[in-house]
């Protein structure tokens, strides 16, 4: 369909906003423009009226007998606080994106193994309730003093909080409380308790559950797994059988795997084999990019490399009586992640074990019994999560071009040798 | 014939090339000159559908080239539009930050701009001082080769485009860039005009520091709601 300019009376397509004859429009255009700032009226006579409202209140006080009438609020893991100066909203939470992101969480849930022990922190914060913008420097200006107490629920034991505290591992929070419980001890109330100057009392409370991980095992007896072929096909099996409430653990042959294997949806914990000089190897990049809360454990496995990194991980994991050797980065803790290392043995690599991450679900203040020998770099951290480091107990360093690059007053080495 | 074929025969007859800006994956872009009256204009050809500019097609907004035709075929949209002239806001930076005022006053018209665009569901997603063209006092803001529909719900953007230090942490694939994407990088462009650097490196002081911090948050839901809330805090 054509029409025609409706200046110069060429034929145009019918669709044509523009003749490129004579260049005139042939459509209308309407101009925008963002609308008057009434807002910011609004809202000065809104202050002005406040200012006067709160004159007023303040000659109230002046008359003898009159005064603030402390009072109660109670809240789950949130609350609404009518501070003098505007209202708060406080609310605890458990993960560092949450208090971010101001989402407050009512119940976490920990699957674990009944020997195991967690730490788990609550976290408090306060926004102004109005433009939700951080409000904590002036809300804790306001309080008098804090407690944070577990107290068990429906038979459970109690699990243990600490007071709570400015934690420099999770600087957007106002305040945090370790809570520390094992495996299964079934549910505990985490309540805090606000003491403000002008006598209010707040509570907030959330919920810690812990139940009992079950646990899954296959051995070479149960399944095919001598081959890096038959144990992707095992990981997919499990992936897509075994239910997520599981531990998977796999009890792995004394073969050397040729090629790496990438360990990602549920964690899954692999324990090498022996039989005399055999050893489970792995001579690819194991990759440990779960998605569970649940750290996983790599255990009595050699990683024997030519390049490239043994072990990769932007998941927790405990690392626990593991060779690697002969790689540019024998095992690397990436953002994410903590490797939890333990009875190691690093030799002969770039760099024997590297950390570099801001964030993860997990820390250790200990990197105990591990040797770094004949390496280019022992062990380098270029950044933690948190502020807090770990100390090297009863580490061998020997024969390392350089023994550690860390920041200054990261790492306690004082309970390590150096040869 | 439709108006794309119509628009290209025009252009091979009554036009000239004047100069090519951009020639590469993502298209070209040209000055073409109307050879009977001389004036100059945009012609920006790409492959894609031109959704987001069809949308300027009605808009006329001073902070903003006069979209003059968008047109489609065969997977190709070219765009007509007005040919603004003046220096661009990086070539007037070299010789160093602006005044507070001065920055103040170009940040609000560009947020004028992005009202314009925000308001017909369209994201910029390449603001900065190269995409800014002073005509005389007027900020203008160009080059919609990175403009995008914006659709609720939509996971990622197919690309990520954008300028690396002006490119919002979303634009980088993670999740759809959305207007408080252009509200970051009008914060880095703010703060750039201040001090000549990006906030990572030299962070602005004062108020217009503050609205540069509350821009630039990783998190969008932490940056000013819109550009009208921006608008209110500059001013």
């Amino acid at each position: 369909m054509s029409k025609k300019c409706v200046n110069c009376g060429a034929e145009l397509p019918g669709g044509a906003a523009f003749c490129p004859h004579c260049e005139a429009s042939q459509i209308e255009r309407r101009p925008v423009r963002p609308p008057r700032p009434w807002r910011k009226r609004a809202a000065a006579a809104a202050a002005a009226l406040l200012l006067l409202a709160a004159l007023a209140a303040a000659a109230l006080w002046l008359v003898p007998g009159r005064g603030h009438q402390p009072a109660a609020y109670t809240g789950g893991a949130e609350l609404i606080y009518p501070g003098e100066d505007g209202e708060y909203r406080l609310f605890l939470c458990f993960d560092w994106p949450c208090i971010e992101d101001g989402i407050s969480q009512d119940l976490a849930v920990v699957e674990l193994a009944a020997d195991s022990e967690l730490f788990k922190p609550s976290l408090f914060s306060a926004q102004f309730a109005d433009s939700g913008e951080d409000a904590r420097e002036e809300f804790c200006s306001l309080l008098e003093s804090c407690t944070v107490e577990a107290l068990p629920l429906g038979g459970g034991e109690p699990m243990e909080a600490a007071p709570p505290a400015w934690d420099e591992a999770f600087p957007q929070a106002a305040l945090a409380s370790g809570v520390t419980f094992h495996g299964g001890c079934g549910d505990n109330e985490v309540r805090w308790t606000l003491e403000m100057k002008n006598g209010d009392v707040l509570t907030l409370s959330h919920t810690v559950s812990s139940v009992l991980l079950r646990e899954v095992v296959y051995t070479p007896e149960d399944a095919p797994m001598d081959t890096l072929s038959e144990l992707s096909d095992l990981l997919r099996h499990i992936e897509s059988e075994v239910d997520g409430g599981a531990v998977v653990s796999l009890y792995l042959p004394p073969v050397t795997y040729s090629g790496g294997l990438e360990l990602s949806g549920r964690a899954v914990n692999l324990y090498g084999g022996t039989d005399g000089e055999r050893r489970t190897t792995f001579t690819g990049t194991l990759t440990i990019a779960s998605e569970s809360p649940q750290p996983c454990t790599v255990e009595g496995i050699a990683f024997a490399g030519s390049g490239g990194s043994g072990l990769s991980a932007t998941a927790s994991a405990f690392v626990t009586g593991c060779e690697f050797s002969g790689w540019d980065v024998g095992a690397e803790s990436l953002e994410g992640s903590w490797l939890i290392v333990s009875g190691c043995a690093f030799s002969a690599n770039g760099v024997g074990l590297l950390f570099d991450s801001l964030h993860s679900r997990y820390s250790s203040d200990v990197c105990p019994g591990n040797s770094f020998t004949d390496n280019g770099v022992g062990l380098r951290v270029v950044s933690l999560p948190g502020s807090g480091g770990f100390a090297l107990d009863n580490c061998l360093f020997s024969g390392n071009g350089t023994d550690i690059e860390a920041p200054e007053g990261l790492l306690d080495s004082s309970g390590a040798r150096f040869e | 014939m439709d108006v794309y074929t119509g628009l290209m025969e025009a252009m091979n007859s009554e036009y000239e090339l004047v100069r090519r800006l951009r020639e590469g994956e993502r298209g070209s872009v040209s000055v073409v000159l109307h050879a009977r009256s001389g004036r100059r204009y945009i012609l920006r050809l790409f492959p894609g559908c031109g959704d987001g500019c069809r949308r300027l097609l009605s808009l006329s907004c001073p902070h903003l080239p006069l979209i003059y035709e968008v047109c489609e075929h065969g997977g190709s949209t070219a765009v007509l539009e007005e040919y603004v002239q003046g220096d661009t806001l990086s070539y007037i930076l070299e010789c160093g930050p602006l005044p507070a005022r001065e920055a103040r006053d170009i940040a609000l018209q560009l947020c004028r701009a992005l009202w314009a665009l925000h308001s017909v569901g369209a994201v910029h997603r390449d603001i900065k001082p190269g995409n800014v063209i002073m005509r005389g006092d007027e900020a203008v803001l160009v080059d919609f080769d990175a403009l995008r529909v914006y659709k609720c719900g939509q996971d990622g953007d197919t690309r990520a485009l954008g300028t690396v230090g002006y490119a919002a942490p979303e634009q980088y694939g993670i999740c759809q860039s959305d207007p408080r994407s252009d509200i970051y990088s009008l914060g880095v462009l703010l703060n750039v005009m201040l001090t000549g650097r990006h906030p990572s490196q030299a962070p602005a002081g004062g108020s217009l520091g503050r609205v540069v911090q509350r821009c630039t948050m990783t998190n969008p839901r932490k940056r000013y709601r819109d550009v009208l809330r921006l608008m209110e805090a500059l001013s």
